[in-house]
């Protein structure tokens, strides 16, 4: 019997396009929901640039400690906000005259700012970004010291999760450690929140990025 | 009264009108003075971070500290006037 209708059978430029929409789909389901400014999970960020970014280079996906990590210290900044009260309240401070103790309430406001302040800088700027090119990691772990850990997406080989213990499971976080093929053999996301989905993105960009290879456009 | 005595004296006499306050307010002073140096190196922190990452909170961060800047300065001249 005659066949009606024969379809055309596909090229392979034709299939490598659709592999690419589907890729392109994928990652953008993965990546809808996310807020943004103070959120530790931030995908596509606007207004947004790190120093070492190229110019076509695209962020995909910020990342930062997930917030409950931020509990102890906060709530740390709060007992020292009512310590001086508590102190007066117990101990008479009357052999301290009035300016002396003036100045001493004044000292003890200004460091526990300059400790919570430390504190949200540290936790803000310390942030892992992924792009459509690159892992990067930067760290300040100390005073005007900055410690920046990249990888090529290419040279990524193994995406490992470590979650474990109550609050990490309860409230969904966790470490994403990224094996490379690089100078530095790890990158490590601490504390990220949902690091399934992390690990899902990085998956696609390795994807995309294999996707690329195949089609010669390498950059 | 050979030279060593005299010395001893003077440390004898001197030590009752240096009260322990003006020990205190040293300490003060001293502190605030290197906590002042802090409060510059937190802003070039500051500087720092936003270079590395450039957002839009870069701004607000380095309003807040210079207002703390500013006001470990006046912490710090108040104690060396009030005390």
């Amino acid at each position: 019997m005659p066949d009606i209708f024969v379809a055309k059978p596909e090229t392979e430029k034709q299939k490598l396009e659709k592999r690419k929409e589907s890729l392109k789909k994928e990652l953008d389901e993965i990546l809808a929901a996310g807020s943004r400014l103070f959120s530790a999970f931030v995908p596509k960020p606007r207004n947004l640039r790190f120093e070492t970014q190229e110019k076509k280079e695209k962020i995909v996906l910020l990342l930062r400690r997930h917030p409950i990590t931020n509990v102890p210290w906060i709530l740390l900044v709060i007992l020292l906000a009512f310590a001086p009260f508590f102190i007066k309240a117990l101990v008479s401070l009357d052999f301290i005259p009035g300016n002396y103790q003036f100045i001493l309430f004044l000292c003890w406001y200004l460091f526990t700012f300059a400790f919570a302040f430390e504190k949200f800088l540290t936790w803000f700027f310390n942030v892992s970004i992924l792009t459509d090119e690159r892992v990067i990691d930067i760290d300040f772990p100390t005073l005007l010291y900055r410690d920046i850990t990249e990888a090529k997406i290419d040279r990524i080989q193994d995406v490992n999760i470590k979650t474990g213990g109550y609050v990490r499971s309860l409230f969904n976080f966790g470490d994403v450690l990224i094996q490379t093929a690089g100078a530095v053999p790890e990158i490590c996301f601490e504390a990220v929140p949902d690091p399934q989905r992390v690990s899902q993105v990085i998956n696609q960009l390795l994807y995309e990025e294999e996707q690329e290879k195949l089609e010669g456009r390498v950059k | 009264m050979t030279p060593a005595e005299k010395f001893i004296q003077f440390l004898v006499e001197a030590i009752p009108k240096f009260s322990i306050l003006s020990l205190i307010k040293i300490f003060f002073v001293i502190g605030l003075f290197l906590y002042l140096a802090f409060a510059v190196i937190i802003i070039r922190q500051v500087g720092l971070m936003g270079k590395t990452l450039d957002g839009e909170f870069n701004l607000p961060l380095k309003f807040i500290a210079w207002v703390h800047l500013i006001i470990s300065l006046g912490v710090f001249l108040l104690a060396i006037f009030i005390l």
